[in-house]
């Protein structure tokens, strides 16, 4: 309820207390007058003050004020002067704070402690320069002001480094460099180099750094950063996953090259193979691999279950029974992966539909050349089909935008295919790397993932310092997660409109590898910097914070606000006590 | 007049004068240390001494010339002197100058005057006596003198090695000073004795020897030690005999690299040394060239049958013999003889040396080498290693002799496997059928005689093809599409005439290939390799191997195949160009080859091919599958994960990297020993890189390195740890993911969504 200059914020509906009220005081002041005592006039008026002041605490009023001095134009490290001269010629009634560590400025206040902001943080209209730290942020309950961010500085800007790095596969460190002059960026492993990328001129650029790790582990990688004489360390924490085996069923009409290449490749490489494969019309030849023999003659329930991929001919599919077709298909609902291996894609049988609902155009030729990664050129055969663009594929390896490989979810579980065939003479000419290029993304992505109780991360990006505060988020699969560091339990709350899904705060622990474990020991690294690394970095995430919650509307041309100020309700008190204590003594004089 | 700034005057030159004469005596001195130098390091050794005698020398020299000059007595007379000696226009009245005026003649005070104005006017010009030059080109001389010398001690520098090895004392890494280390180690490694190499000491503990060296150790030790052994390569082990105590020796013949590593008992405790390597090299095999002959040489009976060999043979030790041996073949098809000569080099009779030029004249004659006979011969060489000789030989070289008399049409009455069929006789029947058309060029129009000409160019293409064959040359196509192209080419383009024009045929299969592509599709070979710019057919050839290899020929047949077939291309050429007469000449030559292809084929006459087992007539195509039964096969792959102790070290020091070391834990103690276990395998093959490692893993293992220097030993064994493990490819990993009730809900509307 607002008026021109003054607010109530009643306690009850207005109605209801004049309703309650008018009565009554109409009472007291004709109880008052048939008194009889002397002050009449002065009694009356100490009733209706008490009346008054008891009216002042149910409807709380409050008074409009105009606010003139109390915009604070805060100052962070790395202001631009002239801006700040512009913005006080705009609006010289701003009070200017700065921080420590930013340069003075005449008639600047320090602010000695981020405690002080929740203080004047309403106040606050512009912040300029690098800004607030995000637990400084949080500190201000009321976050209306206008940010005017300093250039980003010289470093690092961005970095992503890759979540999953599993043993002996190339993962890519990646992120923007923002170089002054002529720059080397060099990823150094335990073995020394490992990339490096030369920037020759000033600028942002982009850059990729891979590696291949050759050990899992928690380990600690160096970006050498060497620009001029200057040669800086930072130092880039890396999660190397050992490889988690598979197992895999492959079932083919007729035994080919092609898959005895990929049954020796994932036998040596440690995954658990059933392979089957007919010989005659009742015969069938079966091979087992790191694996107990189990029944693979029929499609059932259990084998579903058992394997995390099956790889499968068109034809064996064709020849399937009608209930081995629903198991197959109901297994990848469950989150089976299947990869069909055919080499026509035209007029299947409707199993062969529904698994892998795509379209395909007949091509002239079979062969083509494609260079894996970064290896020569082959040519290797393939199906001629193009795969008509779907954006329920997700593809695996492309060429000139035609999918090669790819998969498409159904249910839980995947359907991958593979168009090349014959890749075993990439195998055979002796490069292992490009023949585990093809096929070891497709069995990856496709096949069933393993079912973890837990998945925590961290919502704040890298890097990550001591005593700073570390926002959690945790899906669970159905168990209430309780998750601790050092023996210490983090308090956890869910999500309000989510379910299993978590929220957590902890402050990040001493320089170096940490971990956070939850009931069931699932395990999350995450690696603390020292106060001095990766700088820049933490700048520009900062900068991109304070930038995120600044206010759509600017600052500076509201000359004049105003505000409510609520009357205290001590004095409404004391008027109380003053008028009701001559109430009681006007009678003893 | 001013007699201060005489004064002042004659005080500066003389400081000059001073300044110049010290300049060039220092010179002087500074060339006598150098001579001196260079001059004593021919017979003393110790440099100490030699700086010493060279530094007295000098300083000889630098007073010698100093009282010379009488620099230290040196006055304003001797100025005055010299400026009446050097410049008269003075007057000899220089001495004037320094006198009083009151003393002088007033005719004396005007003198003076003069000779003041004088001195005033040649002041800024007087030069004062020197041999700076010559100092300096005697320095100069001295000093190149110095270099040309020193470079010369070098050599004799051998001899301090003993001193220089017995101040190097070896130490168990240990704070202990109690304990007995080594204090002196003397190494003589003595090659064997057929390198004529002279035994020498190592300068090094690590050592660089020939193969079959023998090494001699003789160690001090500083005090009382027990069992005192040398490890090799971390196998075996040897014990040193004491000779009398502390003194211990050992002597080894080393065939193989490796390291080793000294290790004594002392207070019942044992210590180990540092690893040292043994890096051996081998004897290398002789090396033989024959200079003056190409690998075939034919021969006429006309022409001279004495062939001279000249061969070069070379060793890197010695050779002790060489001989050639020559193989006679006489006679054809299965009447063939083969006789085995070893045939001596008659200039050196003994081939003995380093490097040895020998010759021997093959008389052909006295080989017993008739017409249609061929030899074949090679160059052996032994060097003088002990006990088993290197031996080397060269590539066998062949000397036909030219049958002129009989014509053998066909000579595959020798093969096992029909390889040479009824293609011989074409080449003959194409030249009789020119012959004929030329003669009967005047009687036939000339469109017969062109269209014959033409058609025997086909019949030549076919021949060729038809050879190209055994090249593994995949042309058959073009025999069936010659009639097709046969009338184009009837209607020649006229430029063909002119243009250097091969065979089109091939080039049109390609341009049919590339015109065959749909439009629309895009055609793999657009991404092009830049590397593969020579070859730009590649692309689009199904390249499993290389044809040119794929046959059953050896070089020599094959390169007199390719020989014939580039001949048969001229002959077709000229026939197609209706010049049969042009085209004769080629057609003799291909003849010529293709006799002597048939010749060489006999030498595989022991190579028969594949030769199957014989059918058992009763089983084929009746459909009996009662032997083909399910089977089931089981394996579990064996291959474990490689060096398992490195890879918990490699993680053990990545963890205590990150925690800034103090020490190593007792834990890592043991995964380090385990680690270096590892290595020394490794190490083996390859001391050079990995002996370094080995060595810190074994002081990290001991406790033994310093606390500051932990860190960047850990380093150090972290980096060169990581490079043994092998690069492995990449293996599909699985993913991880929660599976929680509202992924349910989601795949399930969303597969109500797909069935909607």
């Amino acid at each position: 309820m607002t008026s021109s200059w003054l607010t109530f914020n009643p306690v009850f509906p207005l109605w209801a207390i004049a309703l309650l009220t008018l009565p009554i005081f109409a009472f007291f002041i004709w109880r008052e007058i048939k008194r009889p005592h002397k002050f009449l006039l002065a009694r009356i008026i100490a009733q209706l003050l008490v009346l008054i002041s008891i009216l002042g605490l149910l409807i709380q009023p409050s008074y409009r004020e105009q606010q003139t001095e109390s915009s604070i134009l805060l100052l962070t490290p790395s202001y631009d002067k002239l801006k700040v001269d512009s913005l006080l010629k705009v609006n010289s009634s701003f009070k200017i704070i700065r921080m420590k560590e930013a340069k003075t400025y005449a008639n600047s206040e320090v602010l000695t402690s981020y405690h002080n902001l929740a203080k004047i943080g309403r106040d606050i209209k512009i912040v300029t320069g690098q800004g607030l730290p995000e637990y400084a942020l949080e500190l201000l309950k009321q976050k209306d002001f206008k940010f005017i961010p300093a250039p980003f500085p010289h470093g690092v800007t961005e970095l992503s480094i890759p979540k999953q790095t599993v043993v002996n596969k190339r993962s890519t460190v990646k992120g923007i460099f923002n170089a002054f002059g002529k720059t080397k960026l060099k990823l150094i492993g335990p073995a020394g180099g490992e990339d490096s990328v030369t920037f020759n001129s000033s600028g942002q650029f982009p850059f990729d750094l891979s590696f291949k790790p050759k050990l899992s582990g928690l380990f600690v990688y160096e970006l050498s950063i060497q620009d001029g004489a200057s040669t800086t360390l930072e130092k880039l924490p890396l999660e190397v996953m050992p490889e988690q085996k598979q197992k895999i069923l492959i079932l083919e009409k007729f035994p080919t090259a092609e898959v005895r290449y990929l049954k020796n490749y994932l036998t040596e490489k440690g995954h658990s193979l059933a392979l089957r494969h007919q010989i005659s019309k009742t015969d069938f030849k079966y091979e087992f691999a790191n694996l107990n023999s189990t029944r693979i003659d029929r499609l059932t329930p259990e084998v579903g279950e058992t394997f995390d991929l099956i790889f499968i001919d068109d034809k064996v599919l064709a020849e399937f029974s009608a209930s081995e077709k629903n198991y197959l298909e109901s297994a990848v609902q469950n989150g089976l992966g299947v990869v069909i291996l055919s080499d026509d894609f035209s007029e299947k049988d409707k199993t062969f539909k529904r698994l892998l609902p795509i379209k395909t155009k007949q091509l002239a030729t079979d062969t083509i050349q494609l260079r894996l990664g970064h290896s020569k050129l082959y040519t290797i055969p393939f199906v001629p089909v193009e795969i008509a663009p779907n954006a329920s594929i997700q593809p695996i390896l492309q060429h000139k935008g035609r999918v090669l490989s790819g998969y498409l979810y159904s249910g839980a579980g995947k359907v991958g295919f593979q168009l090349l065939t014959e890749t075993y003479r990439i195998s055979l000419e002796g490069n292992e790397d490009d023949y585990a290029f093809i096929w070891s993304d497709l069995i990856e992505r496709t096949a069933r993932s393993k079912n973890e109780m837990f998945k925590i991360s961290l919502v704040n990006d890298f890097p990550y310092y001591s005593d700073e505060p570390l926002t959690l988020d945790i899906i669970s699969s159905g168990t209430q997660p309780s998750l601790y560091e050092n023996n210490n339990s983090i308090p956890l709350e869910e999500d309000v409109i989510i379910d299993d899904y978590w929220h957590g705060k902890s402050w990040a622990g001493k320089p170096g590898w940490n971990k956070l474990i939850t009931q069931d020991s699932t395990q999350f690294n995450y690696f603390v910097s020292n106060e001095n690394e990766w700088r820049s970095l933490r700048l520009v995430n900062q900068i991109k914070a304070n930038m995120l919650v600044q206010s759509s509307d600017s600052g500076t041309n509201d000359s004049i606000q105003f505000i409510h100020q609520p009357i205290p309700i001590l004095i409404f008190f004391l008027i109380f006590l003053f008028a009701s204590g001559f109430l009681w003594l006007a009678p003893k004089i | 007049m001013n007699a201060e700034e005489i004064r002042y005057r004659l005080s500066k030159l003389k400081w000059r004068y001073l300044l110049l004469r010290l300049l060039e005596i220092s010179l002087l001195a500074l060339a006598t240390f150098l001579l001196t130098d260079a001059l004593a390091s021919l017979w003393v050794s110790p440099s100490a001494q030699k700086t010493l005698l060279s530094a007295l020398a000098a300083l000889t020299v630098f007073v010698l010339r100093f009282f010379h000059y009488r620099l230290h007595k040196l006055g304003v007379q001797f100025f005055i002197r010299y400026l009446n000696e050097s410049y008269p226009q003075l007057k000899e009245s220089a001495d004037l100058l320094i006198s009083d005026d009151d003393q002088l003649t007033t005719l004396q005070q005007l003198q003076k005057e003069k000779t003041f104005q004088g001195f005033n006017t040649l002041y800024p010009d007087i030069k004062l006596p020197n041999h700076i030059k010559q100092s300096f080109g005697i320095l100069v001389v001295c000093a190149a003198a110095y270099f040309v010398l020193s470079a010369f001690a070098a050599g004799d520098k051998q001899q301090d090695i003993k001193s220089i090895i017995q101040k190097k004392e070896i130490k168990p890494i240990s704070s202990d000073t109690t304990v007995a280390f080594i204090t002196s180690l003397t190494i003589e490694i003595i090659p064997p004795a057929y390198t004529q190499l002279k035994p020498f000491p190592s300068s090094d503990f690590n050592l660089s020897l020939p193969e079959g060296s023998r090494v001699k150790w003789l160690v001090e030790f500083s005090g009382e030690v027990s069992n005192p052994k040398i490890l090799f390569s971390g196998r075996d082990s040897s014990n040193l005999l004491k000779k009398n105590s502390p003194i211990f020796s050992n002597e080894q013949v080393i065939t193989e690299s490796g390291f080793y590593q000294l290790q004594w008992r002392a207070q019942n405790k044992i210590y180990n040394s540092d690893y040292y390597k043994i890096e051996t090299t081998k004897d290398q095999s002789p090396k033989i060239t024959i200079d003056n002959l190409t690998q075939f040489t034919k021969l006429s009976i006309t022409d001279n049958l004495n062939v001279d060999v000249k061969s070069t043979l070379g060793d890197d030790y010695g050779l002790k013999d060489a001989f050639i041996t020559a193989t006679v073949s006489k006679g054809s098809g299965e009447g063939i003889k083969f006789r085995e000569e070893k045939i001596r080099f008659s200039k050196p009779e003994k081939v003995v040396g380093k490097s040895v030029n020998a010759t021997v004249t093959l008389n052909l004659k006295k080989l017993g080498l008739d017409p249609g006979d061929e030899l074949y011969f090679y160059v052996e060489a032994f060097d003088n290693k002990m006990p088993s000789a290197n031996h080397h030989r060269t590539e066998t070289f062949f000397i036909a002799l030219q049958d002129t008399t009989t014509e053998i049409t066909s000579a595959d009455e020798g093969l096992g496997v029909d390889l040479m069929p009824e293609y011989f006789r074409s080449q003959r029947q194409i030249i009789i059928d020119t012959e004929k058309l030329l003669r009967e060029k005047k009687k036939i129009t000339k469109q017969i005689f062109n269209s014959t000409s033409n058609e025997l160019g086909y019949d030549q293409k076919v021949l060729r093809l038809r050879y190209g064959q055994f090249m593994g040359e995949e042309a058959e196509s073009g025999i069936a599409q010659e009639a097709v192209h046969y009338d184009d080419e009837q209607e020649a383009d006229p430029t063909k005439q002119f243009g250097h024009q091969h065979d089109t045929e091939n080039e049109h299969n390609l341009v049919d290939q590339k015109k065959g592509v749909a439009p629309g599709h895009v055609h793999a070979n657009e991404l092009k390799d830049p590397d593969e710019k020579e070859d730009p057919a590649k692309a689009f050839m199904h390249n499993h191997d290389d044809s040119e290899e794929a046959t059953f020929f050896i070089q020599s047949v094959k390169a007199k195949l390719k020989a014939a077939l580039t001949i048969m291309w001229d002959a077709e050429l000229y026939l197609r160009l209706y010049e049969p007469e042009k085209s004769l000449p080629y057609q003799y030559k291909v003849l010529n080859l293709l006799k002597e292809i048939s010749n060489d084929s006999r030498i595989y006459v022991h190579r028969t091919g594949f030769d199957p087992p014989p059918l058992k007539e009763e089983k084929r195509l009746t459909a009996d599958l009662s032997e083909v039964k399910t089977n089931t096969n089981r394996y579990t792959n064996t291959t474990e994960e490689n060096y398992p102790d490195i890879r918990q070290a490699l993680l053990d020091i990545e963890k205590s990297l990150q925690m800034n070391p103090v020490s190593v834990s007792k834990a890592n103690l043991t995964a380090f020993s385990k680690a270096g276990q590892e290595l020394s395998v490794v190490a083996i093959e390859q001391p050079a890189v990995y002996l370094k490692t080995l060595s810190l893993l074994k002081a990290l293992a001991d406790q033994q390195v310093k606390q500051e220097d932990l860190r960047e030993s850990l380093m150090a064994v972290r980096k060169s740890l990581w490079k043994v493990l092998p690069q492995e490819s990449t293996s599909p990993a699985q993913h991880q993911s929660t599976k929680s009730e509202l992924d349910q809900l989601f795949l399930q509307s969303l597969e109500e969504v797909k069935h909607d």
